[in-house]
């Protein structure tokens, strides 16, 4: 939602999944090794940042905490940790030189450089859009609101860009790789994913989410191929069945391919947001007993209200008969609870309705004798979010279980005594 | 029993006492009907009393009036660009352009705007920057690791 506190909480995941990309650069190329250092301490600077506007109550945000004097604290802790770490960093310096050895411009560290530009660069603007208002108050003396629309404005065509690189990177080998290896790779999902894409613009008429779509089944198309090109080569080398081939694939490679399941996620993920976004469906109507509304490809039929005395609350709630496309999905009940004493402040209860490919959203807004007032919203793909969030944490856990002894061998291939002393 | 549902009528009715009589005509309750165009609006315009909140979100008895205001507005045939403008005016000697969501891309909120993209671009000249460097060190002779040793570690003999 681009709330500010939803942004500072953001901004550590946006520098950790930097780090964890140029950290494998340090591994396996030994460049980027100060620069790695500095990310993994800015997402750890900003975990703490993220604290102190949380809890100083210093932004306005819909999440608004129980203001406390600990503002202070957070931000003078704040102050010490970037200092010290900084100063860490340059008493050390030397002792973090990197490697020489660079083979072509077209290869994965590459790659892995303008996945950190992408990503600090979302990381900055949300940075900046959500102390902007704060700074030019205390300088200009002027109110301003940084609302969503900056945010979709300056992040979407760097969140674009980076699920485009989400299905290039994987393809790209380290040191080098050769334009005509690339194509081989990436013709089969830039053809699949543009064709789906001028699909989509004609049907949803809406180029953008075409685009975004678009994007989101290259970088899955691409992933998915290279899970099956790992597959086939397994297969011809060791005569495995298809699915013990995929076992042993991913657990002789856990970092890569939980980290391409992290992407299925990611991609998932995106896909579900962009949809409940920008194709959320509402209507606002006032239903007479025994009337229908129909959103989307759901009919809403009121039956009636009723009180009831709940524990410490009295609670009135509606029910609705849901079809969708035609066929029974249960019913809906919304409520209002009204808790003793606090009867100027209810609580509202929205009901939800879940299918695969869209949420039913029925809020209660007002009732009277024989009819009542009801937000209806149907958003599309919200169960992709949940899924794609699900797909990310399996992802995350193939990637990163503790493996019993790292047996990586660093590609630009140290002499002996090099291994040796890492050993 | 009875109580609460007359209370939650009445609570509701007193908005439209407070609102417009559009609103009331429309027979709703407790939302206020928007056309779609008004709820684009509605959608742009921060609620004064509220934190963080489009005046579309919120429930407050505020933005409720400035909805209801919004829609007589589009009603009348006013443009999207009249109505903000109207409600900058009107908010000018508290919010400012602070009522608006999204920041003019003008004065001072220009600033929120044109910066990202420059240090977007600062970036990419680092990026690029760098893969220069990265190609030029690789080429510098007497750097191969055939001398035993990686070379961060021959560095400093040699400097």
């Amino acid at each position: 939602g681009w709330d500010p506190v939803e942004n500072v909480s953001f901004l550590p995941w946006l520098l950790g999944t930097a780090f964890v990309h140029s950290v494998m650069v340090v591994e396996r190329r030994g460049k980027l090794r100060a620069w790695t250092l500095g990310l993994v301490i800015a997402a750890f600077a900003a975990s703490i940042f993220g604290t102190f506007v949380v809890r100083s109550g210093v932004l306005s945000s819909v999440h608004s905490f129980a203001e406390s004097e600990i503002g202070p604290l957070f931000l003078t802790f704040f102050g010490v940790v970037t200092l010290a770490t900084l100063l860490l960093v340059f008493w050390r310096l030397p002792a973090l030189r990197d490697e020489k050895e660079f083979d072509s411009v077209l290869s994965r560290e590459s790659g892995f450089l303008v996945n950190n530009l992408i990503i600090v660069g979302i990381a900055f603007a949300t940075f900046w859009g959500t102390i902007y208002p704060l700074a030019s108050e205390a300088l200009q003396g002027e109110k301003i609101t940084v609302g969503p629309a900056f945010y979709t404005q300056v992040n979407g065509p760097l969140f674009l860009a980076l699920v485009l690189l989400m299905g290039v990177g994987p393809l790209l080998a380290w040191r080098k790789s050769s334009l005509s290896a690339l194509w081989r790779n990436l013709r089969i999902p830039l053809l699949l994913s543009a064709a789906l894409a001028a699909i989509l613009a004609l049907l949803l008429g809406s180029p953008v989410a075409a685009l975004a779509f678009g994007a989101s089944l290259f970088a899955l198309a691409a992933v998915l191929q290279e899970y099956l090109r790992g597959v086939r080569v397994r297969r011809w080398n060791t005569g495995e069945a298809y699915p013990a081939a995929l076992v042993t694939l991913v657990s002789r490679n856990r970092q890569r391919y939980g980290g391409y399941l992290v992407h299925v996620g990611t991609v998932v993920l995106a896909i579900g947001i962009i949809a409940s976004q920008g194709f959320q469906q509402q209507l606002e109507v006032n239903l007479p007993r025994g009337e229908t509304a129909t959103v989307g490809p759901y009919s809403l039929t009121y039956l009636g209200t009723e009180e009831s005395r709940g524990p410490g609350m009295d609670v009135v709630s509606s029910r609705l008969a849901v079809t969708r496309d035609g066929v029974s999905f249960g019913s809906a009940i919304p409520r209002t609870s009204y808790h003793f004493n606090w009867e100027n402040q209810p609580r509202t209860n929205v009901a939800i309705l879940t299918s695969l490919w869209d949420d039913l959203y029925v809020f209660q807004a007002g009732v009277s004798e024989s009819s009542a007032t009801f937000a209806i919203f149907v958003n599309p793909l919200v169960s992709w979010v949940w899924a794609g969030g699900t797909i990310l944490l399996l992802g995350f856990l193939v990637a990163a279980w503790p493996e019993r002894q790292s047996a990586r061998i660093p590609v630009w291939e140290p002499l002996p005594g090099a291994i040796a002393r890492e050993a | 029993m009875k109580r609460r549902l007359l209370l939650l009528i009445s609570s509701t009715l007193a908005v439209f006492v407070l609102g417009s009589g559009q609103v009331a005509a429309s027979g709703h309750w407790d939302l206020v009907a928007l056309s779609p165009e008004a709820r684009l609006i509605a959608e742009k315009l921060q609620c004064p009393i509220c934190e963080g909140q489009s005046i579309l979100g919120s429930n407050s008895t505020t933005a409720k009036m400035m909805k209801a205001q919004v829609q007589e507005m589009v009603d009348a045939g006013w443009s999207e660009q009249q109505v903000l403008d109207y409600f900058v005016e009107a908010y000018k000697h508290t919010l400012g352009a602070g009522i608006l969501r999204e920041p003019p891309k003008q004065g001072v909120a220009l600033g929120v705007w044109a910066v990202p993209p420059l240090v977007f671009l600062l970036g990419a000249a680092l990026v690029l920057l760098l893969l220069r460097a990265w190609h030029r060190d690789a080429r510098l002779p007497g750097l191969d690791e055939a001398n035993g040793g990686s070379v961060s570690e021959r560095e400093p003999e040699r400097l």
